[in-house]
């Protein structure tokens, strides 16, 4: 199946679900005041790598490092919404939406969907791995496949014993034809049954079309997931979303071990991608979002950090322009918001130029307003 | 009456779904060496279950058995207990099962199935260990004590369903005396049953209410080395002690102070700090919800798991109990 | 009486339809719409299995508690009720991240739901949850926060039409707004340390706007009663809450006629729901083929109607607790609303991935052969006939699903299916359980199945 609505690159979403904390992500490894305020939690010498002369990566983003210094990672430093929310409900909602101010049942990603796939021809153009619906991809009347792994998606695949599983499905699948005439089941049910019927089986073939030397770890989850992108990109099922979720970063206890764990896998994960993506020949037509829905506190805890604000987010791939963008925020007691850093880069700027520059769809319509854009594309 | 007073001592614990602090503390346990063990319950969904080591001046060592139906994990744990030679038994009500660690928190084995055979469990609940070091186990839907070998063999089992004498109705807690005699927290009779340590009915205190010595669904019940019975009025949200014949002594409901972990949490969250000034609900917030177990030591400390709020009280006896 | 139990409740197994059958509609009717209200008796066993919801800190620690009673409650109109207020006077975990708020309130949903709707809104008006969720902490004397006093008008009570329209005015929103300040609820300890503590109303009479003010044409020194009592005075209220109902328990397509009936029994009965509901129950529409099959089952609709058939739950166990992430899955997070406007009804709840989800859960929930619900469903078939040809078999199998229906056309291609393994269908023959079960995964795998 060819591509479908205009041209532009695929996005992958890797959301980081719990908070991630900003500070030790991006170390301000030289200013004396991240040590006051992180006297247990603090990153210091080995464990952090430098990237100019005032900030570093956290040492367990190695890989990250190496996509960093061949340019195609662009840090967002400081990025975040006004009026920050430390639930992590909302706060996570005001990412999926777009929406600071009000709560909105559709999410930004779902209106992309549709823009894409305005007659929703293609049951797989947005594909979510996890199971449930995250509120990013919810829009009336866009169906998105919600996949744990893509060799056991589909129907009765969780029945237990399952012999009877092609027989079920021989019968299910003559049922769920758009017949012509409406009634009840009515034929949009209908429809959507056969979508789904279809979506399954192209998903769960997708692997087979998939050749790579690339080894994703088994018992790294985001790396699986992230397997899973690129099995469904080999594809070429015409799916342009891709969702996938890592975590928990809510690091409120043993942060350095738990913190650590997950940036471990999580940059072996983004590594083994784009090196499947250089091999697949598809990495200039991906771009990958990285984002969680608050960072912590500016001080810690003991053990660990509670909810803050503002945040540390990412965009990845051969076609970005890497390197640090806007400023890092003044840990300055004078400068923090309630013991918080301050934003200072609209996530929504960083939305419309990924719709607009990379996707190449218009954003105005999907943000409900016009944002700015950021010079991020790589020349 | 024996009049037995206690004073407040302290407070161990913050809610918190790893690490440092409990999620829904239901028991907890001193190993030889004087080493808390505390179980965190949680939730359905939220699996924060562990088993945390924890010393008495609020340093947290370590954690397992954690969230999992692997061997080393527990599901809905309900139950800890330590042997003579400091392994702990952990009941588990989803798997029908009772694991064993050591005191560092290794898994050594785990025993026990789905059934009503000899044996078998549905629903453990409370352990207790005899002086034989053979494990007593409530197997509370089946409504029977059954005692096993501390490798999981079937040596006896007493009780049915019922409300008369020896008879459980979804009993939870159980306490061997320093006599051998076993009590049992009677759920949904509202009463403690003691049993001798062959199972023969002794004596039964307790009916339902929330009057003085009156119960509403006891969950724990625990004897100490001086024959105190302390009783987890559950539902009543109080702690009601009792001597050794049954009559009531005195009734505990919470004198909770910050813990120490609470303050570190309120130093550096001075927005939530400021939200709870502005609350003031300095007396709620000392209150029991839901104590589920409680556990002694031989310095004279009484150690309540007060489940809702995350938290370990602990009072100390103020003067020397009355023996009886 | 099928139906009856299908709208008001969330279906009934055939033995449950029986009795009710013997009991008479119009008195099965009665019973639905008088539950006797308080603490179950087994409640008790959720609490001791899911202790943490016994404080729930956030909504989902709260799933255990209504899930259970979704799954179990005797008299199902109860929690139907509860579920129909949720969604249209939603508060969500999103904002108000207070399990034991929420739990409350699904409570007050219980207790007040079929009474007089004057009552409900004054309930809820001094429901501490809404008044947070809604901003009424922020509306002060001189400067009134108008998110209350316009969804109350606008969500809860008169409603707006097609056109953003309501029958009120700008002017009267921000009078409701000033006739509520002052109601708000007590600040509560954040519950990251200890867990939550209990939410209250509180009414700061310094803080109300006691100064005249005309609402909807009346004038006077109205307080937040007042614009409640008012606004249930009008036509617009009685039917927006007759439309509502309409929707939620007849027919996802409106019809006016019947609607202006119900607005009508509203105002003849002083706006109490239950002569609302009894009218929509015993009414011809109701029982007609026009409404039959004809409405989309609500993700716990799908779930809570299953698990109910195969009443596999004795006691509160993990998966009884975890229910409610099934309709999660399926686009529905109970407790969790989407936004202030509830959930959409109707055939928006079905896209391709809630159905497969929707497929795989009733279909994985009918093969529990050692359930107490399969077994009788099981004996109902083998009760049907030791010989059955192809139609018999797939009749008896729809009625022992608790009398369900399907098209023309679908049942063709669930016979086509029995004969494909031969028949008759022999109750004696070592695979005839085998072949019932896989009947009853099928069936409720129909696109029909998502009908009630």
């Amino acid at each position: 199946m060819a591509g479908n609505g205009p041209g532009g690159k695929n996005l992958v979403v890797v959301q980081l679900s719990g908070g991630n904390d900003y500070l030790n992500t991006v170390v301000p490894y030289q200013d004396g005041l991240y040590y006051d305020y992180r006297p247990n939690m603090g990153l210091k010498g080995e464990s952090v790598i430098p990237l100019d002369d005032r900030v570093g990566f956290n040492s367990h983003m190695a890989p990250i490092k190496r996509m960093y210094d061949s340019g195609m990672v662009a840090v967002f430093m400081g990025i975040g919404y006004p009026e920050p929310n430390r639930s992590h409900f909302r706060s996570m909602d005001i990412w999926h939406t777009a929406e600071p101010f009000t709560s909105s049942a559709e999410g930004w990603l779902g209106k992309v969907t549709k823009a894409l796939d305005p007659e929703g021809k293609n049951p797989v153009t947005a594909v979510n791995f996890g199971r449930g619906l995250p509120r990013a991809l919810a829009y009336p009347g866009v169906s998105v496949a919600s996949v744990g792994a893509l060799e056991s998606y589909g129907l009765y695949t969780g029945l237990a014993g399952a012999k009877n599983r092609d027989a079920l499905l021989d019968t299910v699948s003559r049922v769920y034809q758009p017949m012509s005439e409406d009634g009840i089941p009515s034929l949009r049910i209908l429809q959507t049954g056969r979508g789904a019927l279809d979506g399954a089986d192209l998903l769960r073939q997708a692997p087979s079309h998939h050749n790579s030397n690339v080894e994703y770890p088994e018992d790294n989850p985001i790396a699986q997931s992230l397997k899973g992108v690129a099995q469904v990109t080999s594809a070429h099922l015409g799916t342009r979303v891709f969702y996938t979720a890592h975590g928990s970063f809510d690091t409120h206890t043993n942060e350095l071990v738990n913190h650590s764990l997950l940036w471990d896998q999580l940059s072996e994960a983004v590594e083994c991608f784009w090196s499947d993506m250089e091999e697949q020949g598809t990495a200039d037509d991906t771009v990958m979002w990285i984002f969680s829905e608050f960072g912590r506190r500016v001080a810690d805890n003991g053990t660990g950090t509670d909810h803050g604000s503002g945040g540390s987010a990412f965009l990845i791939g051969p076609s970005v322009k890497g390197g640090l963008y806007g400023d890092y925020p003044n840990l300055d007691p004078g400068s923090q918001l309630d013991g918080d850093i301050r934003f200072n880069t609209d996530y929504r700027d960083v939305y419309a130029t990924i719709l607009e520059s990379f996707m190449e769809l218009e954003s105005e319509s999907i943000l409900n307003s016009r944002f700015g854009r950021l010079d991020l594309a790589a020349v | 009456m024996s009049l037995e007073n206690f004073s407040y001592h302290d407070t161990i614990g913050i809610a918190s779904f790893l690490g440092r602090g409990f999620m829904n503390p239901v028991d907890l346990r001193f190993d030889s060496t004087g080493m808390l063990f505390v179980l965190s319950r949680s939730n359905a969904g939220n699996k924060n279950v562990r088993v945390s080591a924890v010393t008495l001046d609020s340093e947290f060592q370590f954690e397992f058995a954690n969230w999992g139906t692997e061997p080393g994990q527990t599901t809905l744990p309900t139950a800890l207990a330590f042997d003579s030679k400091d392994r702990l038994y952990v009941s588990d009500e989803h798997m029908h099962n009772v694991s064993v660690f050591d005191r560092e928190g290794n898994f050594i084995k785990r025993w026990g199935e789905f059934g009503s055979e000899p044996g078998q469990l549905n629903r453990p609940s409370g352990l207790a260990v005899d002086s034989d070091d053979n494990i007593l186990v409530m197997d509370h839907v089946n409504a029977r004590i059954q005692k096993m070998t501390p490798e999981g063999q079937y040596l006896s089992s007493f009780g049915s369903v019922g409300s008369g004498p020896g008879e459980f109705n979804f009993a939870w807690g159980i306490s061997v005396d320093t006599g051998g005699d076993i009590w049992v927290a009677d759920w949904r009779n509202d009463r403690v049953q003691r049993f001798t340590a062959d199972g023969e009915f002794v004596s039964t205190f307790g009916t339902s209410g929330s009057g003085e010595g009156e119960l509403d669904r006891p969950s724990g019940v625990h004897v100490d080395d001086r024959g105190q019975v302390y009783v987890a009025d559950w539902r009543n949200d109080r702690v009601q002690v009792f001597d050794n014949g049954g009559e009531h002594t005195e009734t505990l409901n919470g004198d909770a102070t910050l813990s120490k972990w609470c303050q570190e949490f309120i130093d550096v969250n001075p927005e939530q700090a400021g939200w709870r000034e502005n609350a003031g609900l300095f007396e709620e917030e000392k209150r029991f919800w839901r104590p589920s177990a409680i556990e002694t030591n031989p310095e004279g400390l009484v150690l309540i798991a007060d489940a809702c709020r995350h938290r370990i009280q602990i009072y100390s006896k103020v003067t020397e109990p009355a023996l009886v | 009486m099928a139906q009856l139990l299908r709208r008001a409740g969330f279906g009934a197994t055939r033995d449950q339809i029986d009795n009710y059958l013997e009991q008479g509609y119009e008195e099965t009717v009665e019973e639905l719409l008088h539950p006797v209200h308080g603490d179950p008796e087994d409640q008790d066993f959720v609490d001791r299995y899911f202790v943490a919801s016994v404080e729930a800190r956030t909504a989902n620690h709260a799933d255990p508690q209504w899930a259970w009673r979704l799954a179990t409650n005797p008299n199902p109109l109860e929690e139907k009720i509860a579920l129909f207020w949720h969604g249209l006077m939603a508060v969500g975990g999103v904002k108000l991240d207070h399990g034991l708020e929420m739990l409350t309130e699904i409570d007050l949903f219980r207790r007040f739901g079929l009474g007089r709707f004057e009552d409900l809104l004054l309930e809820i008006s001094r429901n501490p949850g809404m008044m947070y969720w809604l901003d009424n902490q922020n509306s002060h004397i001189g400067a009134p926060n108008e998110n209350y006093g316009r969804e109350l008008l606008e969500l809860f009570s008169m409603g707006i039409d097609e056109q953003g329209e309501g029958a009120y005015s700008e002017e009267d929103v921000k009078t409701a707004a000033r006739a509520f300040t002052g109601w708000a609820s007590a600040v509560t300890p954040p519950p990251f340390f200890l867990g939550p503590f209990p939410m209250e109303f509180r009414f700061d009479p310094d803080d109300h706007d006691n100064s005249e003010k005309t609402f909807l044409g009346q004038t006077g020194n109205w307080n937040g009663d007042d614009i409640v009592r008012i606004i249930c005075e009008q036509r617009a209220t009685a039917r927006f809450v007759a439309l509502r109902l309409y929707d939620f328990f007849v027919s996802d397509t409106p019809n006016d006629e019947e609607i202006e009936r119900l607005a009508d029994v509203f105002e003849a009965n002083d706006g109490e729901i239950r002569a609302v509901l009894r009218d929509i129950f015993n009414s011809d529409h109701f029982k007609s083929e026009d409404v039959r099959f004809k409405k989309i089952k609500s993700p716990s609709d799908l779930v809570f109607g299953t698990s109910r058939l195969v009443d596999r739950f004795e006691l509160p166990e993990l998966d009884s607790g975890t229910l409610a992430n099934n309709t999660l899955f399926m686009g529905q997070h109970l407790l969790n609303p989407p936004s202030v406007e509830g959930w959409h009804e109707g055939e928006e709840w079905v896209d391709s991935g809630a159905l497969i989800e929707r497929i795989n859960f009733a279909s994985s929930e009918v093969s529990r052969v050692d359930g107490r619900g399969v077994q009788r469903m099981l004996a109902r078939v083998r009760d049907a006939g030791d010989e059955l040809d192809g139609t018999e078999l797939v009749e008896a199998c729809l009625d022992a699903l608790g009398a369900i229906d399907v098209s023309t056309r679908t049942k063709l291609i669930l016979i086509e299916h029995a004969e494909g393994y031969g028949v008759p269908w022999e109750a004696a023959a070592p695979d005839a359980t085998d072949r019932t079960i896989e009947m009853f995964q099928l069936i409720v795998s129909m696109p029909d199945y998502q009908y009630c």
